[in-house]
């Protein structure tokens, strides 16, 4: 692999074993065999319905979770090896997280400016309280909070949705991260916001140089802001390649049964769609082989017997399917 | 825009409704009028916070104890049910219209199967044996596509999709005119949305009602259903049928919203969204209430509301530039 890449994940599976009595033993796969890297500067869009593992991957790379096999190694470096309070705190910075539901990730006691300096105390990146002032109305500036000094005194139900999850975004590129992971950040949103809140992403990550792992179930918002897609489903990669490719090439069933979900009316009103029946499988007692084959309206008896293997479509696009075309 | 024909279901004058609280009153829904006709699937796109699901409720008049309808009329197949009793309405309800609530997923009583659930709304309604019923609700779980043996689960054991879909039979079991779906399909997956809709698409073809659908997904409305309106901050800025407001949308905010949604397969294009918020429905601006935010305001817009302009046959705008083209023209 190419030097630049900064975070590798090989073979990561996480398991959660069940608590109850009568189902002691048994595991969720929320997890399997997820291998990925990513390069930096480079925005990863991971696409899944909800339970597909999306927000599971995001927190075995904060080290929220440790994985129950497999490696993830960031800029060299095993993750999830013993690490001094330092070396994590390091690595906590360099990692930043924004979450999905800005009304709950906001400390609701913490006006914007408490909630705003705590990274650069807990990091010790600026020192003495006029320079912290000052670095948070600089943060305030960059995420469009304009003027600072109107919303460096406010609480966060003084705020709206949007204003909200500017906050969590300033608190995340505080710290001149090197990898933000950013779990559904407009899912929350009114859809008149989301727009703005992800060009404000973009625009950090453009003039900051940071690398980005954008979660969403939203295939059309993967496609505007990623670079390469991931196409998650069950616990399991099925589809990997440059966002273009993957939505205008589409291979994976899954994957074109999402893009014919999608609601997209510029492709014409009356299209045909595929059709499927069911529900995601159920991860306790996940289906064997392809995990898809259940719903799968090409599924062919092979299908259930192992879990293909990843291959190569065309140049850095790989499938998890046994299609042949 | 109300247009009296025989075979309108339901049509809504002028409708006001709002709430008190104790910062003062809060007008949810000003000036709303429309007509809804057999068979149809009308759609209501909006933010949150706009009033579309006042809308809705005021149509059931489910309205809560501190809310009411201040003004206009509603009219149900020729007859106006605006002030008409509890009692009165109680018929009406569920049996010529019922709803799909927002949260499906809670809609259901945790405690009861749902085969129980189905026969206490039909048998509240209908004088008919227990047996008759039974052998109706299995008949409709069977067009939604769950299977008998779910007639004795609880809510808890059925998916989300699945839950949506027993909520969408409760919903038709009494074969009403008129279902009323509110966001319907937002806590679900794309793949089990599209999956309902189609559902909901195919019965209304077998059954003939009308639908309203209530969603902030604009694209989706656009793809659904036969006329659309545009809701901001309590009333409709836009209306008319769903391709001629996708192709040419006349109202700025309409053009707003539908930038705000990236494409699938069209060119990658750095898209705007709209700055700013909704008003404060409190104190709502004097003028148009988007004029605040919008980018081609004029002086008139602050000071004075549009009125609506037919700017083409069925499509209705509110905005002061369209009525500048109409005089140049």
């Amino acid at each position: 692999m190419k030097s630049d890449v900064i975070l590798e994940l090989s073979d990561v599976t996480k398991h959660f074993p069940l608590q109850s009595f009568r189902r002691k033993g048994r595991v969720v796969h929320a997890m399997d065999r997820i291998s990925f890297s990513l390069r930096k500067g480079e925005i990863l869009g991971i696409v899944g319905e909800s339970g597909s593992g999306k927000t599971t991957t995001a927190n075995v790379i904060s080290r929220i979770y440790y994985p129950t096999n497999g490696r993830v190694v960031f800029e060299g470096e095993d993750v999830h090896r013993k690490m001094k309070r330092t070396v994590s705190l390091e690595y906590h910075k360099k990692v930043q997280m924004i979450f999905q539901d800005p009304f709950a990730s906001l400390n609701l006691t913490h006006t914007v400016r408490g909630i705003l300096e705590r990274p650069f105390k807990i990091h010790k990146l600026v020192q003495g309280k006029k320079e912290i002032e000052l670095k948070i109305k600089e943060m305030l500036v960059q995420v469009g909070l304009d003027p600072p000094e109107q919303f460096i005194d406010k609480f966060p139900h003084e705020l709206s949705g949007g204003q909200r999850q500017r906050v969590s975004i300033a608190r995340a590129f505080a710290v001149n991260p090197e990898l933000v992971l950013a779990d559904e950040p407009t899912s929350m949103l009114d859809v008149s916001n989301r727009m703005s809140i992800m060009n404000q992403i973009l625009n950090l990550s453009e003039s900051m140089d940071v690398s980005y792992i954008y979660i969403t179930h939203d295939l059309a918002g993967a496609r505007y802001m990623s670079d390469r897609i991931i196409v998650m489903y069950a616990g399991t990669m099925l589809e990997v390649g440059a966002a273009e490719e993957v939505i205008q090439q589409a291979f994976h069933p899954y994957t074109r049964l999402l893009k014919s979900a999608a609601a997209s009316p510029e492709t014409g009103l009356k299209r045909k769609r595929l059709v499927t029946k069911g529900d995601i499988p159920s991860l306790i007692e996940p289906p064997a082989g392809c995990r898809f084959h259940p719903r799968c309206p090409f599924v062919m008896p092979e299908c259930s017997m192992e879990l293909p293997e990843m291959r190569e479509i065309s140049d850095q696009h790989y499938a998890r399917c046994l299609l042949e075309s | 825009m109300a247009i009296n024909s025989p075979d309108v279901v339901l049509s809504c004058n002028n409708l006001g409704a709002g709430y008190s609280i104790k910062a003062g009153y809060v007008k949810a829904v000003d000036g709303v009028s429309f007509e809804i006709r057999r068979g149809e699937f009308i759609g209501i796109a909006g933010e949150s916070g706009c009033g579309k699901s006042t809308l809705a409720y005021a149509i059931m008049r489910l309205l809560k104890d501190n809310a009411g309808i201040s003004e206009g009329e509603i009219i149900f197949k020729g007859k106006n049910i605006t002030r008409i009793s509890g009692e009165k309405m109680r018929s009406i309800r569920w049996a010529d219209i019922s709803m799909v609530f927002q949260s499906a997923m809670n809609a259901l009583n945790p405690v009861m199967t749902v085969g129980e659930q189905l026969l206490d709304a039909m048998l509240a309604h209908k004088h008919i044996s227990r047996k008759e019923a039974r052998k109706r609700a299995l008949e409709m779980l069977r067009l939604v596509d769950i299977s008998q043996e779910r007639f004795d689960a609880f809510p808890h054991q059925l998916s989300g999709g699945m839950r949506q879909r027993v909520i969408i039979a409760m919903a038709l079991l009494l074969q009403p005119e008129l279902v009323i779906m509110d966001e319907p399909t937002t806590a679900l997956d794309v793949v089990v949305q599209r999956t309902i809709i189609e559902k909901v698409q195919e019965l209304k073809d077998v059954f003939g009602f009308s639908v309203i659908f209530i969603t902030h997904d604009l694209s989706l409305l656009v793809e659904i259903t036969n006329r659309l309106a545009i809701m901001y901050a309590g009333r409709f800025v836009e209306f008319g049928p769903a391709e001629a407001i996708f192709l040419e949308p006349l109202h700025p905010y309409t053009r707003g919203l539908m930038s705000s949604f990236p494409s699938l397969t069209g060119p990658i294009t750095r898209k705007g969204g709209i700055e700013g918020k909704p008003p404060d429905l409190l104190n709502p601006p004097k003028g148009c209430r988007f004029g605040p935010r919008c980018s081609d305001r004029v002086d008139r817009c602050i000071s004075a509301y549009p009125d609506y302009i037919e700017a083409r046959p069925g499509h209705y705008v509110a905005c002061h530039l369209q009525e500048g083209v109409r005089n140049e023209k």
